[in-house]
């Protein structure tokens, strides 16, 4: 066993690959669980503004400020969990003026997309969301209202 | 080559054994995580529709502490269908006035003795406001003679033993019974839930809260110990179908199967493992077909021990009961009609659990008396004991990397942080101290000096300020 033994190298150098990979697995889930707290935040302001914009009384007055807000809701994924959760909760006629904001603000077409992505929860949770609106046709204001979204948005 | 050097190249191959069995067992809970990761109960938070009916069997000694709470949180359960039965093992302390006190229990009629032995059903209890519960009180017998007691009461196809200091998860039944339905028939006869260490939370208004206490340094290690054994071991044993143990903490069985087996032995210290073992033993040797699965996601949550004194006795009697248990059924070791669970389970029982701690020991003495009598060079002294401790950690490591990614139970991220420096601490005397148990109850159990339960003292989980 000489200090130039070959099984003595292959331990250390053995002994340096896993503790490398070990604590690199380790710290990559720590900066994940970081990371990941900055985007639970984000999720839940967006819950929290889609909430409120779209239960308004006037959609007209938060038209804009709910187009934007679905579309990053449904790029960070919890559009179709927010609408499910909130008809849950809702009643009468809450209830419609919900699904009627949030169909004037394009949230059908993002939630299709989002039915055809990868993750078996995601895309039931979508195409939950999609059965609710396609309960019944769109109320006569959310479609005049959608014109001036439009407007509004361009 | 001297014995030294003989001993010490012994000692070598064996850890390098358990570490290779170690990460194939963590690469098998990989799999399984893969092939079945854990699912919702219901899409809308309901139960399944169909669940076999549960009975919940709580064994409790002098668990004042805890028992109120461990009760709330089973009745608490999203399952269509069970029962609770509290069984007080002859306690001197106050758990059973405690649950008179809570649930408004008044005395019914004692149930027929049943089948399987136990200790004289001295009271029984039920509460006219929560229906499905039930409380007895036998004559100091031993957990195995309450657990009887309590099967032989119970009226569900399956029965569950949580141990009085767990607090089971909501949908820890309805998880763990799953199994049973979906196998479509007699195969699976047991699952074993997972274990989780609680000691730093605190159940407050039906939920397990985490705190601002600490859970402290022994607590600390003990959840990377537990994590490694239940959210990996044993998801890997039963991935290859030789779980050999269900934990006495949480686990279901088919009742007609427990009493087909005679229920619980109450000669040993061990009596959970040793039924696993005697059930694998007799449904293969009357040809029955035999199944018993581990999950990672039903989840009891239990207090571990927080001072060393009361640890090293837990671990004395755990070393006992599966030192009886391997040897009452050495048979199903060399014998190939009991398949993976004696040749593969039990083996790797052998080698983890009785030549491991004997060769770390050796180990730790050898290369020391090696090395100062220069036999063995500082170099390579220090490349095994960085060796050993590298792969101690890595193990420790890909665990919670393993339940950070599969299971995410652990709530805080300082506590993820905690727990990482813990998998790095063990190495460094916690480990070799239970190696050096393991060793003493050896030891012990050789020379035929007999060991009890001894007392574990339990700060409980409830919150204090909630009266």
């Amino acid at each position: 066993m000489g200090p130039h033994d070959p099984a003595l190298t292959a331990i250390w150098l053995g002994s340096m690959v896993l503790a490398g990979l070990a604590v690199a697995a380790f710290c990559a889930v720590l900066t994940a669980r970081v990371l990941g707290r900055g985007r639970a935040a984000r999720r839940r302001r967006l819950t929290l503004e889609i909430l409120s914009a779209a239960s308004a009384t006037d959609p007209a007055a938060n038209a804009c400020h709910l187009v934007d807000a679905v579309r990053e809701a449904a790029r960070a994924g919890v559009l179709a969990r927010t609408i499910v959760e909130a008809m849950g909760l809702l009643g009468g006629a809450a209830r419609e003026r919900f699904l009627a904001n949030l169909f004037t603000a394009g949230a059908p077409a993002h939630l299709r997309r989002a039915s055809t992505r990868k993750g078996a929860d995601a895309r039931l949770l979508a195409r939950t969301a999609l059965a609710l609106f396609a309960a019944g046709p769109p109320p006569q204001a959310a479609m005049q209202a959608r014109g001036v979204v439009r407007r509004r948005a361009a | 080559m001297t014995i030294l050097h003989l001993a010490v190249l012994v000692v070598v191959v064996v850890m390098l054994a358990h570490h290779a069995i170690q990460f194939t067992l963590l690469g098998l809970a990989v799999r399984a995580m893969i092939r079945r990761p854990p699912r919702r109960v219901g899409i809308a938070h309901g139960p399944a529709p169909v669940l076999p009916p549960v009975s919940v069997i709580l064994p409790a000694f002098n668990e004042a502490a805890g028992i109120v709470a461990s009760v709330r949180a089973i009745l608490g359960s999203r399952h269509p269908d069970f029962e609770v039965v509290v069984v007080s093992d002859g306690s001197t302390d106050d758990t059973v006035d405690r649950l008179v006190a809570a649930f408004g229990l008044v005395p019914c009629t004692v149930p027929d003795h049943g089948p399987l032995d136990h200790q004289r059903v001295r009271t029984a209890w039920r509460s006219p406001l929560v229906s499905g519960l039930l409380v007895l009180e036998t004559d100091n017998g031993g957990k195995a003679s309450a657990l009887n007691a309590g099967v032989s009461a119970a009226r569900g196809t399956l029965v569950a033993c949580v141990d009085a200091d767990c607090l089971l998860e909501r949908d820890g039944l309805a998880r763990a019974t799953r199994p049973f339905i979906e196998a479509g028939g007699d195969a699976v006869i047991a699952v074993g839930g997972s274990v989780r260490v609680a000691n730093g939370r605190l159940w407050q208004a039906g939920r397990l809260n985490v705190t601002g206490r600490g859970p402290g340094l022994w607590p600390l290690v003990q959840t990377v110990e537990y994590l490694r054994a239940f959210a990996v071991a044993r998801l890997g044993w039963s991935e290859i179908g030789a779980v050999t143990l269900v934990s006495g903490a949480f686990g279901v069985f088919r009742r007609d199967a427990v009493l087909w087996v005679g229920g619980y032995d109450r000669s040993t210290i061990g009596e959970d493992m040793e039924l696993v073992v005697r059930l694998h033993r007799r449904h293969r040797e009357a040809g029955r077909p035999c199944r018993i699965v581990a999950l990672a996601d039903p989840i009891a949550w239990t207090e571990v021990p927080h001072s060393l004194d009361v640890l090293r006795r837990q671990r004395t009697r755990w070393q006992r009961g599966a030192l009886e248990t391997l040897w009452r059924h050495r048979v199903m070791l060399v014998d190939p009609r009991y398949g993976r669970p004696g040749r593969i389970g039990l083996a790797a029982g052998v080698l983890c659990d009785v030549v491991v701690p004997v060769a770390e020991t050796v180990g730790l003495v050898a290369m020391p008396l090696l090395w100062m009598t220069g036999a063995l060079s500082p170099a390579h002294w220090l490349a095994f004991l960085c060796l050993g401790t590298v792969t101690g950690v890595a193990h420790s490591m890909g665990a919670l990397v393993f339940d950070e990614l599969g299971m995410r139970r652990i709530t805080r991220t300082r506590d993820l942080a905690l727990l990482g420096a813990a998998a790095l601490i063990e190495n460094f005397g916690f480990r070799q101290l239970v190696a050096w148990w393991r060793v003493c109850a050896t030891a012990q159990w050789l020379a035929g000096r007999g060991a009890g339960w001894g007392a574990m003292p339990r700060r409980g989980l409830a919150d204090p300020l909630a009266g």
